[in-house]
């Protein structure tokens, strides 16, 4: 039987991911402190915040679902 | 500090690190391309022959112009009067594109000037031969077309641009390695497998599901905004290149138990059916060409790993043939080679032109080779003066019906 390694490591890849998200999310309330708030409180920034990581996301798990279908190593033929 | 929400000024917020970010992303594009933003995308859909360029390409390399071709000016479908015009029709190496990890960096991309077609007309112009007549070379190239895409464009779109010769590219999309024993009746070699952008077509435009409506969502907002370009491009990139970090890991066999011996290959039959279906296409292209009074042409593209032994290898294709040493595969250049003989027989009893650039690539020691089959700008320029010299005789006979012609 063989085993596909690169599955593996693309888990593992996944976990760090998840992980590192997860992480910025606990010590989430602490980052909010270093943002100004003469501007917007506490809570605006978290929406805002909350918002782009929406975004940011949506982009990754898309880009993510279909990484498989152009290898990087046939860049040439682009993403359509 | 209240809970309340201040709807105007987390809306101006947003709005202001839109307009913050969408403005360094032109700024950096302008600088980047030379050019304002337009898009990223490389190519855009067609239904005759799956894509094409995408004319609104941004790029500090490649020029695309309106018709996606691969050029700076313009082409009038309509063919100007007493002009000889040539149509170049294949895939990546025709568009002098680079392909897999190993290349030589230093060469860089190859702008519009330093294309086989721009040296063809340079060639054709500065024969006296054909100073009575204006020249046009197009380059109609499109990364991984294979016969497949490239009769199908011609037939239904190019040969209404009335070129009086066409030159087919892309035998290297088309004959990769050996066919695997019963591959070809299966019907999962390249030439008759899916396109890899079936499942972009697909994903994009058949499915209509949460996947599908994100990437039309980023697709409409790149072709306005330079940052969600750019995020793409850069996200794109990390993605990928921590799957390719995970493909180059994969070999490590932890506990893989692997079968080394080798696949049993395609016998004669089955190499013939996979040629035979090659010629098919090639006779439907042969088919209108004749009925539109047009020279046909078939360019046989030759792999770097297969002239070993052919060519005096400059440095830089020494090194570049050496971290090709996994691709290296005698029984795959026997194949290509088989191929190419077969073609170079029967090709001109159907009235097709054969060109091989095997002997001037022999002769040469210049760097013709930027990766495994794509070339350099002497490469291109080695190409365009074989095809010239080659077709010489054949292009003095079209010029000297056009010269007959009324203005």
């Amino acid at each position: 039987m063989q085993f596909v390694t690169s599955d593996l490591i693309q888990l593992l890849i996944g976990i760090v991911i998840f992980v590192t998200a997860l992480g910025a999310a606990i010590f989430a309330g602490r980052a909010l402190g270093i943002f100004p708030r003469e501007w917007l409180n506490l809570h605006e920034w978290a929406f805002v915040l909350k918002i782009l990581g929406i975004i940011i996301f949506a982009l990754a798990l898309h880009l993510t679902s279909i990484a498989t279908h152009f290898p990087a190593d046939e860049f040439i033929y682009g993403r359509f | 500090m209240g809970k309340e929400i201040r709807w105007h000024r987390v809306l101006g917020t947003l709005l202001l690190a839109l307009f913050l970010t969408e403005g360094a992303a032109q700024l950096w594009v302008y600088v980047w391309a030379g050019e304002p933003y337009r898009t990223f995308s490389f190519y855009s859909w067609s239904p005759y022959g799956l894509v094409r360029n995408n004319p609104n390409l941004t790029s500090p390399a490649f020029q695309i112009n309106e018709a996606g071709f691969r050029r700076d000016g313009e082409v009038a479908i309509e063919k100007p009067a007493k002009t000889l015009r040539v149509m170049l029709l294949g895939a990546s190496v025709l568009y002098s594109g680079i392909a897999g990890n190993a290349f030589i960096e230093s060469e860089g991309r190859t702008g519009s000037d330093g294309t086989i077609d721009a040296f063809l007309e340079g060639l054709i112009r500065s024969d006296l031969e054909f100073s009575d007549v204006d020249v046009e070379v197009i380059n109609a190239a499109v990364n991984f077309n294979r016969i497949v895409e490239v009769s199908v464009s011609y037939i239904a779109e190019f040969a209404y641009y009335d070129p009086d010769i066409v030159i087919v590219f892309g035998s290297a999309n088309n004959f990769g390695g050996w066919p695997a024993a019963g591959a070809v009746n299966e019907r999962k070699q390249t030439l008759q497998s899916d396109h890899l952008w079936k499942s972009e077509f697909d994903r994009i435009v058949n499915r209509n599901d949460a996947n599908s409506l994100v990437e039309n969502t980023i697709r409409t907002l790149e072709g306005y905004f330079a940052s969600v370009g750019l995020a793409k491009k850069v996200a794109g990139k990390l993605i990928d290149g921590g799957f390719a970090l995970s493909r180059r890991l994969a070999p490590i066999k932890f506990w893989l138990t692997s079968d080394d011996s080798l696949p049993a290959l395609a016998n004669d039959a089955e190499v013939e059916l996979l040629l035979s279906e090659y010629l098919g296409y090639v006779d439907a292209m042969a088919a209108v060409a004749k009925r539109r009074e047009q020279h046909l042409v078939i360019f046989w593209e030759n792999w770097l790993l297969d002239l070993e032994g052919v060519k005096q290898f400059s440095p830089g294709e020494m090194r570049l043939s050496a971290k090709l040493t996994n691709s290296r595969s005698p029984t795959s250049t026997k194949f290509r080679f088989h191929v190419r003989d077969r073609l170079a027989e029967q090709l001109p009893s159907l009235g097709i032109s054969f060109v091989d650039p095997v002997n001037s690539m022999a002769v040469s020691q210049e760097t013709l080779f930027i990766d495994y089959v794509h070339y350099t700008r002497k490469g291109n320029q080695l190409v365009a003066e074989v095809l010239f010299y080659q077709l010489r005789p054949v292009l003095k006979e079209l010029a000297a019906l056009l010269e007959a012609e009324p203005s």
